[in-house]
Parts: structure tokens; C-alpha cells; sequence
């Protein structure tokens, strides 16, 4: 699947996310500010290293656990056989600073197995632990993030709900589309991209008959995957249904973005499809704003 | 019968009198301060002639005032009249009239009807009136001054009487061709209407400012109540016939009366709506009608007892009542709409109800002879007309709500307690009303089923439930129950982030008196997460309850635990100085100490006795 290259549709998730709100949180899977970051090149670890790393994640000092967690992050996947010791130190509880930190890292790592670690700390009474606790299990995945991702689109915290209704798209938890739709109309905006994600059949009908109730970009930003996913899930006649919907609206946005999927459809891709495209673009070029 | 033909025919005599004269203004020795005290010789004299004549009784009418004058109507039902007239203050109900005031004029009317009896020049402001069917006697406020005028007028029109006096002169009453004057709050002068002398005077020992007649007798009083009867005579050494409501907690302090110097303005005000409502027996031993009481708070009426003031039953009405007058068997209480609901004194189940037609700014209720029962009506329990009266969600009754909750708590009752659970847990709840709520579920000892059905609820935003349930409360009540079932549900809460810090605090103390084995997993969880994370005292004291309830719980292991936190420096530093605490105390101490305190004592205590760790950084910085 093709990613879409207009902003507003790609960063609707987070940026209705920080909006709601009202902080700028790192975006997804981003390290949070003072960490290493996972995108430096990876610095491989022998097993000597590993070691030493694991008896400094032991230690009880907060300075040399957090280096400690830092050279993990920096040695990406091949700190991998440390993350039953970052799962300890997550059990065994750990300063607000550290446990950021901690759960960070088991999400670099990605080890399934420590979501039952990070679970308990999305029910944390603190929402910055939560939400980190939230991001790393979108990244270690398996079911009890699901499980965990499910419950914490019932969170307090705006940001938390944002964060799940996104990761429950990304792990491709196709039994939470009631709960993400519930979301949906609770103004987690996030969710209508999940949907888009996981719908197969009468969901996306659904998510489809949402155009033109709730707003056109939040909409959008579950009808774009939509498009994107290969016909075996979404069919042509579906797709067919959106661009015609979408067409139907006759506004600057929908030519805007039928111009943009336009522009990212895939040559191998159904050319029925592209022709009802190119067909909504020509019949919406002169809404206002839109293209002339 | 006799007696009073005779009287009639004395004021039938007063009134040829003044015919041609419109009246006298004779004072002489009327309210004269050098008047001597003769051991109540006259005003038994005069209690003795008149004993034998009989009160003719008043209207049983309700009047109320609109933007375009009065509107009027009869207990017993019927269509209701209306008079066209400004009106500037209260509408006064008295024996067979109701006279008003507005433009510069006072006007009597058949109270029953509307009829217009007369219509003369206003003396002053209006303050009461008394009638006995055949002479009203009013008293206006001199505007300026504290005097009063009284004028007496024969239902015809014509002008019996009219004094001027620099003495503030209560509500009247009037019997033949007396009229009962209260004035400075313990004298009753008896005014002959036909001679212009004062012939009697009572002392009473009691502020009084109000004469009237109900129940074929007459009384003085404001603040309690005199019965002009063979006692009367002892009034100055306080041995009169008397009787008075029992003092009792109500909110707004209502009265019985409002001062008979008073004027009261054409618009019902506050103390319209916070009133008592009693009638005093006309006969026998003076005490109160059916020995109930009722008051009033805004919508909320209750019937009290009028010996101990202990409440008998609680009625919500759908706005709130403007007046009232109580009868033998209930009270007719009027409101805003118009309406006039009659209130069993016995249940408190509405008797019948009468209209005046339209919404009203002010009303006034007179009951005499007028009887209504709710006889037959199943009378709820006193809890659920109690929980109806807590339903309201209006601020404005946080107050009488407050009493009402003490009310509840002290019955021993499952449905109390659902009833205490929701109001705690309704986010409508008043902010005035919640910490009250709050108290009487923790205090509670029956209903814990009530409370595991809320414990089940948690906050959730997909699902609307915005508010945690009142956790803390229902942990308390439940250790204090020994409720060891309710240990899994109570342990759920210790990964509720939407519970307060407090209720957590309750939950973590209360698994140590009802946790077993299987709520040792969630105490680790808790305990772990929050050893070094802890940002307020709450916590802090709830993780030392976790620590106890671990070491009194979890064998070896449970104690390496808290074993490892004391010493790490991980932990927060207040928590680290609770657990040592812990580790150094015995096993019974350590349960005495910390692990036993919810069931022990109620929960003001038990947060007086929490351990007060040094703050943390977090709670230093805030």
C-alpha cells in the first residue's frame, strides 16, 4: 500500500491527536526528548556487552540503568535477547524518568513477549506513562497489546485514545472495529484511519456513509487506506463507491484529494477504478478552491 | 349563639355611630406604658365573656397575586375569580375577606368569591388584617415611622374605627366588637371597637405580634403560640396555654411566622419558600393539629413531628411552594403555577390539589374548617421519598439535601444504601452534597451487594461513564463489613487511573483486611508500579497499605518484595520511610498499625490517622 503524500491526510491521525489535546506529543514511535534515538545507525552488541548491559539494567542506579537503556536503543534489533531484563526493570518498577525510557526501548526492541510487561503501565495513573506505555505496545504488538490498545481507547487522556485508536489500525486487530466506529463517534478521530485499515465489507460501507457527517478529513484519512488495500479486501466496487461519494461532494477538498490519489495510483492497480478517478478529478476541477 | 347576636348587635350600634361621624380616633388610655398589670383580672373577665360565643369560621380559600391583580379561589374546589387591581403588597386572608393594597387604595373582597365589599384611601402599608365575618380590622405600617394605623371597617364599607398610635401594632384579630391588638412584641390590648377604650390587656411572655383565629379559637404569637382561653389570666406569669415547634435542624431556619410588624412585599421572596406550617388545637390540652408540623424548602415539604421535630415523611413537589396553612389532617400549600396541593399530614401523599388557574407571584393560604385526607393512599417508605427528595438535581437544594442524606444514612436498609452508592456516584450530584454522600456510604454496614454492582462500573469514556464510581467510600464500608467476596473487585480498582488518589488510598487499606492470595498479583502489580511513581501523599500512603498488605499477605516472597523497595533507591524516599516502618514493626503491629485501620475506625478518623510522609518532590513542587 501506498502511502499518501499530502500532509493533511497523512498526518491527520497525529495531528488531531496533539489538537485535541492540546500538547505536542512525539509522533509515533518517535524516542521521547533526551533518548537515544533508534534511527542512528545500529551499533551491534556482542554477547559480553549484552551482559554487562543486563547487570547495569540490575544495578538499582538510576544513572547507569538509563545509559544502559540508551546503548540498548542504539544497538536496535541486535539488543534484542536483552529485552526479558528491560521487562524486569519494567515489573519491578522504576522511576517516572526511567520507565519512559524503559518502555521506549521495549518498543524499539519489539519483543511480543514484553507487552504483558508494558501492559500494567497503560493503566498507570500518570497519562505521560500511560501514553508511553501505549506507544511501545503498538510496537511490541501481540495480544495483550491488543488487549491492552482496546482498553485504552476508554482512556481519560485524549492522547491515549489517539495513540490506541492508530496502533489498533497498525497491528491489524480487525475485532476491534466496533470498538474503533464507537470511538469514531466519540471524536477519536484517529480511529477512522484504524478502520480504514481493518474494514473488509459492510464496515466500510459504514465508514464510507460517515462522509459528509463527521469532517471530511477525518473521514478521508479512513477512506484512504481504503483505496490503497489490494481488492481481495477492499474491492474495485468499493472503491468505486468512494470516488463516487466523494465526487458527489463537489468540493475544493474532495478534488483536492482525488487529484492526489490520482497521483499515487498504482499502474498495476485496477484501471476501472483509475478511470472513475480520473473522471471525479475532471468533474470536480472548478470547485471553489479546488483546481481550475 | 347568644352572645354573639348580642354582639352583633353592639357593633351594628358602633356602626350607626360612626355612620355619620366615619369613624373615631380615640386613643385615651389605648397602649398606654403606665397601664398597670391588674394580675389578668380583665383579660380573664372578658375571656370568660366570651367564651360562650362561638367563632364564626374563616374561608377556606387560596389567593394569589398575578401582574394584573388577584386571583382567587375555594379549597373545596370550583372556578376560580379574579380582581383586577395594582397590588403592592401581600393579599392578607382573614375570616371571610382578603384585603390588598396598590395605587394608594385598600380593598376588601369575599375571599370566596372576589366580590368586592369595599374600597377606601390606604392608610399606610399593609401588615395584617383580623375579621370575624362582619368587621375587618387591618393595621398599616406608617410609612417613615414604626407607628401603625388601625382601621376597622364594617364589611359594608362604612368606617368603624381608626386610630393613629406611634406603637408598632401587630396582625389584629377581631371577635364582636373587640379587636385584639399585639404590640411591642408581649402585649395583646383589647380594644372595644364601639367605646374606643382598651378594656383588656394580656402580657405575654413570648414574642408575640400576631393575633388569630383558627379552629373556632383564638390565639397569640410569632414565635410560638397563646391560646385565648380560662388560662389566658396567667399569661404575665407565663402560665398561659402554650405551645411551640421543637427545634430541629432545617435548612434557611424557617418560621412559623413572620413578624406581625412585618410588611410583606406583592412578590413571594426567599422566606416564602422556607416556612412552617402547624395549627394549634383549638381545644383539650394546647399542643399541635394531629401532632405533625410540616416545612418547607423551596420544593421540598416535610412532615415533622411536633413533639421531638423527628421527620415522618418527605414530599417533592415539582416547584417550589409559596405559602401555605395547615388544617386538621394536612397543609395546603401553594406554588408558583398556581397550584394548591393538599398534603396528607399522616403519609405526606398529596390529599387533593385545587387551582387558581394561572401562575402566581405570591400566594396566601387560609384554613379553618377545611378538612382533606389521603386515607386509603399506600404511603411509601420514608427511604424512598427520601430518595426522591435527593434525586433533585437542582443546587439549589444541596442544603435541605444535606439533611435529608443524614436522614437516609441512619436508616439500616439495602435500598438506602443503592440509594447513597448512586448519589455518590451521579456526576449531577451537587459538589455541596458529594463529600456528605461520600461519608454515609463509607459509614453504611448493610447494602454491600449494592456496593459490588458499582464497584463493576469504572470510567469509560466509549461508554460515557465519565465519572469513577465513589471507590474509597465503598472500600471503607466493605472492610468494615468484612465483605472478603468483594476483595477481586476492590483489587480491579487498583488499576483504575480514573479513581482519585484518595479512593485508591481506601482500596489498597481495605485488601488488607478482606485481600487473599488471589489479590496478591494485583497488590504486586500496584505496588511495583507505583513504589517510585508515586506524586502525592495519597499515593504514598496507599502503596505503604499495599507494602502491609504484601508482608501480611504474601509469605516470604511478599516480604522480599517490600524488603527490595525499602532498600532500593528507586523508591521514593516516603515510601522507602513507610515501608521500613513496616519491615521493623511485628507482624501484629504492622496489621494493628496499618492494615486494620479502615475496618477500625470511620473514615474522618482514619484519614487523621494516615501516616504523614514528608511530601515528594512532586507534591512539593505543586
Amino acid at each position: 500500500m501506498q502511502k499518501p503524500v499530502i500532509a493533511i491526510f497523512a498526518a491527520v491521525s497525529v495531528a488531531l491527536s496533539v489538537a485535541t489535546a492540546g500538547a505536542a506529543p512525539p509522533p509515533h514511535g518517535a524516542p521521547a526528548k533526551g533518548h537515544a534515538t533508534a534511527k542512528h545507525a545500529a551499533r551491534p552488541l556482542d554477547a559480553a556487552a549484552a551482559t554487562a548491559l543486563a547487570a547495569r539494567l540490575k544495578s538499582g542506579d538510576a544513572a547507569a540503568i538509563k545509559g544502559a537503556l540508551d546503548e540498548i536503543r542504539l544497538a536496535g534489533k541486535s539488543a534484542a535477547s536483552l529485552a526479558p531484563a528491560i521487562d524486569v526493570v519494567l515489573r519491578t518498577g522504576a522511576t517516572p524518568e526511567l520507565a519512559v525510557a524503559a518502555m521506549a526501548t521495549a518498543g524499539d526492541l519489539g519483543a511480543p513477549a514484553s507487552s504483558a510487561a508494558l501492559r500494567p503501565w497503560s493503566r498507570h495513573r500518570r497519562p505521560e506513562l500511560r501514553r508511553a506505555a501505549v506507544k511501545a505496545l503498538v510496537k511490541t504488538g501481540g495480544p495483550d497489546a491488543v488487549a491492552a490498545l482496546r482498553d485504552a481507547l476508554s482512556d481519560a487522556d485524549a492522547i491515549v485514545r489517539g495513540i490506541s485508536a492508530s496502533g489498533l489500525g497498525s497491528l491489524h486487530a480487525k475485532e476491534s472495529v466496533d470498538q474503533l466506529f464507537t470511538a469514531l463517534d466519540h471524536r477519536v478521530p484517529e480511529a477512522a484511519a484504524a478502520v480504514g485499515e481493518l474494514c473488509t465489507g459492510a464496515p466500510c460501507d459504514k465508514l464510507l456513509a460517515k462522509l459528509g457527517v463527521l469532517a471530511f478529513d477525518i473521514v478521508v484519512s479512513g477512506l484512504d487506506p481504503m483505496m490503497f488495500r489490494p481488492a481481495s479486501e477492499v474491492t474495485d466496487d468499493q472503491k468505486l463507491k468512494i470516488v463516487e461519494q466523494v465526487r458527489a461532494l463537489g468540493t475544493a477538498d474532495a478534488n483536492k484529494y482525488l487529484r492526489d490519489v490520482q497521483g499515487r495510483w498504482p499502474h498495476a492497480s485496477s484501471a476501472k477504478v483509475k478511470q472513475a478517478i480520473d473522471l471525479a478529478v475532471t468533474a470536480t476541477n472548478g470547485a471553489i478552491g479546488g483546481a481550475p | 349563639m347568644r352572645g354573639l347576636a348580642g354582639l352583633g348587635w353592639v357593633v351594628a350600634a358602633a356602626l350607626a355611630a360612626s355612620a355619620c361621624g366615619g369613624g373615631q380616633t380615640r386613643l385615651g388610655a389605648v397602649f398606654a406604658p403606665e397601664w398597670e398589670d391588674d394580675g389578668g383580672k380583665s383579660i380573664a373577665a372578658l375571656q370568660a365573656k366570651l367564651a360562650s360565643v362561638p367563632l364564626a369560621p374563616g374561608a377556606d380559600a387560596a389567593v394569589g397575586v398575578t401582574d394584573t391583580g388577584l386571583v382567587g379561589v375555594a379549597l373545596a374546589g370550583g372556578t376560580p375569580w379574579t380582581y383586577a387591581h395594582s397590588i403592592d403588597a401581600r393579599p392578607v386572608l382573614a375570616g371571610s375577606v382578603v384585603v390588598a393594597t396598590g395605587g394608594g387604595e385598600v380593598f376588601a373582597l369575599d375571599a370566596l368569591t372576589g366580590h368586592e365589599l369595599w374600597k377606601r384611601r390606604a392608610a399606610g402599608v399593609l401588615r395584617g388584617i383580623g375579621d370575624d365575618g362582619r368587621t375587618t380590622v387591618i393595621t398599616f405600617g406608617v410609612p417613615g415611622g414604626g407607628g401603625s394605623s388601625i382601621l376597622a371597617v364594617a364589611h359594608d364599607g362604612s368606617v368603624v374605627r381608626q386610630l393613629e398610635t406611634p406603637t408598632a401594632v401587630g396582625v389584629p384579630a377581631v371577635v364582636g366588637p373587640y379587636a385584639f391588638l399585639p404590640w411591642q412584641g408581649q402585649y395583646v390590648t383589647v380594644y372595644d371597637l364601639s367605646s374606643g377604650e382598651e378594656v383588656a390587656r394580656a402580657t405575654l411572655r413570648e414574642q408575640a405580634s400576631r393575633a388569630w383565629i383558627t379552629g373556632k379559637a383564638l390565639f397569640f404569637g410569632e414565635v410560638g403560640a397563646f391560646r385565648f382561653d380560662d388560662r389566658i389570666r396567667l399569661a404575665s406569669a407565663n402560665k398561659a396555654s402554650h405551645v411551640s415547634l421543637p427545634t430541629r435542624e432545617l435548612p434557611g431556619t424557617p418560621r412559623w411566622f413572620v413578624p406581625g410588624t412585618d410588611s410583606l412585599p406583592a412578590a413571594a421572596d426567599a422566606r416564602d419558600r422556607i416556612q412552617l406550617f402547624a395549627r394549634p388545637t383549638a381545644t383539650g390540652e394546647l399542643g399541635i393539629e394531629g401532632g405533625r408540623f410540616t416545612a418547607t424548602y423551596f420544593q421540598i415539604a416535610l412532615g415533622l413531628d411536633a413533639k421531638s421535630g423527628a421527620l415522618a415523611w418527605v414530599h417533592t413537589h415539582d416547584t417550589a411552594f409559596l405559602g401555605g396553612a395547615a388544617y386538621a389532617g394536612g397543609a395546603a400549600l401553594c406554588d408558583a403555577t398556581g397550584a394548591v396541593t393538599m398534603i396528607d399530614a399522616a403519609s405526606g401523599a398529596t390529599a387533593g390539589t385545587v387551582s387558581l388557574g394561572r401562575p402566581v407571584k405570591a400566594c396566601v393560604v387560609q384554613t379553618d374548617a377545611f378538612t382533606r385526607s389521603a386515607a386509603g393512599a399506600a404511603a411509601r417508605p420514608l427511604g424512598e421519598q427520601l430518595a426522591a427528595a435527593l434525586a433533585l438535581r437542582d443546587s439549589e437544594m444541596a442544603t435541605v439535601q444535606r439533611v435529608l442524606l443524614r436522614e437516609l444514612a441512619a436508616i439500616d436498609d439495602e435500598g438506602v444504601t443503592r440509594t447513597v452508592v448512586e448519589l455518590a456516584s451521579d456526576p449531577r450530584t451537587s459538589p455541596l452534597l458529594l463529600p456528605d454522600a461520600r461519608s454515609a456510604l463509607a459509614a453504611r454496614r448493610t447494602g454491600a451487594r449494592s456496593m459490588q454492582e458499582a464497584l463493576e462500573r469504572r470510567y469509560d469514556f466509549l461508554k460515557d461513564v465519565l465519572r469513577a464510581p465513589p471507590v474509597g467510600p465503598i472500600a471503607d464500608a466493605l472492610a468494615g463489613m468484612g465483605e472478603k467476596g468483594a476483595a477481586p473487585l476492590l483489587a480491579q480498582h487498583l488499576a483504575e487511573p480514573a479513581d482519585t488518589s484518595d479512593d485508591v488510598k481506601r482500596v489498597a487499606a481495605a485488601l488488607g483486611v478482606l485481600g487473599g492470595p488471589s489479590e496478591l498479583p494485583a497488590l504486586k502489580t500496584f505496588f511495583a508500579l507505583y513504589r517510585a511513581t508515586v506524586d502525592d501523599e495519597q499515593m504514598v500512603a496507599a502503596v505503604g497499605h499495599a507494602g502491609a498488605a504484601l508482608l501480611k499477605l504474601g509469605g516470604a516472597e511478599g516480604r522480599a518484595i517490600v524488603q527490595r523497595a525499602a532498600d532500593d533507591a528507586l523508591t521514593a524516599g516516603p515510601v522507602r520511610d513507610r515501608l521500613k516502618e513496616l519491615l521493623a514493626a511485628k507482624p501484629a503491629e504492622a496489621a494493628k498499625s496499618d492494615v486494620a485501620k479502615p475496618a477500625a475506625v470511620k473514615p474522618a478518623a482514619a484519614k487523621a490517622a494516615a501516616p504523614k510522609p514528608a511530601p515528594t518532590k512532586a507534591a512539593a513542587k505543586k
